[in-house]
């Protein structure tokens, strides 16, 4: 079975561009959540490869279910990216704090994308 | 970090009608178009971002066509696609000579009165028409380099006019580029319609 990727933005936008660019450049399966709450529910029952998860988000933001995700032993070793609109280093700093592996910044650069990604889960198993 | 904040201003919701279909068929239509162009064509991964961005942007906005959320779409789209989190969505009124604030993210009060002041010569600019990138070094783009705007996209539908006004970039990006430019235009093309028309 290939490995799915969890997208996680309350920008419909954002998700749109990202699941297009993915099924481009790699051969895996998306799953989209709009919430840090629904982003932990949906990573139990999809158990993705990656979740790459933006940053600020109502309900629960990704910095807490970024923490909530590392607590979870099924969860704990999901390479978390965080998509952040800055990258200040507080942020960035915070991010790695709450358990996240890596980060990126908007708007979204497709290679570095691609390359993060296919980084993560292996540029042969995604092609 | 910024929060999004976004300013609701006094955007009207509406029952869908024919005008309506319409212009969310032709944005859906665009992105169909745009997600061809994406799958079928191996041109660079630079030529499939700005589609794929151009996609996101035409399929956000049938959406919000239908939902009659178009002010806050060009405010999610600019500050996501765009990577710019002071925008600002407003209609220029030619009998009162005054100007409504549609939406807006991280404008400051500073900000607004500038557009708000200068209301003529925003006018003037929206009347070129044309979606344009603010290059203080060029001929023509003084003004709004001086009130701090970094792109502009003109909206317009029958006697109605407004703009959108871009001022500065997240830190990460030091200007608007060519790709940019595209998806302004879209913009500028379609929400005045969908703001203005519908």
């Amino acid at each position: 079975m290939r490995p799915k990727i969890l997208i996680v933005d309350d920008s419909m936008t954002t998700l749109l561009m990202e699941e297009m660019l993915l099924k481009k450049y790699t051969n895996f399966d998306v799953v989209q959540a709009r919430n840090g709450q629904e982003a932990v529910k949906v990573a139990l029952e999809e158990l993705p490869g990656l979740i790459l998860m933006d940053v600020v988000m109502p309900k629960m933001d990704g910095f807490a279910a970024c923490r909530e995700m590392r607590r979870l032993e099924k969860l704990k070793r999901i390479p978390i990216i965080l998509v952040t609109s800055r990258g200040e280093a507080e942020n960035v700093e915070k991010g790695f704090e709450s358990g996240c592996n890596d980060y990126l910044t908007k708007p979204i650069d497709s290679n570095e994308l691609v390359q993060m990604v296919n980084g993560y889960l292996g540029a042969e198993e995604g092609r | 970090m910024k929060e999004k904040n976004i300013v609701r201003g006094q955007t009207a919701v509406k029952g869908e009608s024919v005008a309506t279909a319409a212009l969310a068929e032709q944005l859906e239509t665009r992105a169909r178009d745009y997600m061809r162009r994406c799958h079928e064509t191996v041109p660079s991964v630079e030529r499939h971002t700005i589609w794929s961005r151009l996609y996101a942007a035409s399929e956000r906005l049938s959406m919000a066509v239908r939902d009659g959320d178009v002010a806050d779409a060009v405010i999610e789209i600019g500050s996501n696609l765009l990577g710019c989190e002071e925008i600002v969505v407003v209609e220029l009124h030619a009998e009162t000579k005054l100007m409504s604030f549609l939406a807006s993210v991280g404008v400051s009060a500073t900000q607004r009165h500038a557009l708000s002041s200068k209301f003529h010569q925003i006018a003037a600019e929206i009347k070129r028409g044309q979606a344009r990138i603010v290059d203080k070094r060029v001929a023509g783009d003084e003004f709004l380099a001086s009130i701090g705007v970094s792109a502009l996209a003109p909206l317009s539908q029958g006697q109605k006019t407004g703009a959108i006004v871009f001022f500065n970039l997240l830190p990460q990006r030091k200007s608007f580029d060519s790709g940019d430019r595209e998806l302004l235009g879209l913009l500028s093309v379609y929400v005045g319609p969908s703001l203005f028309g519908t």
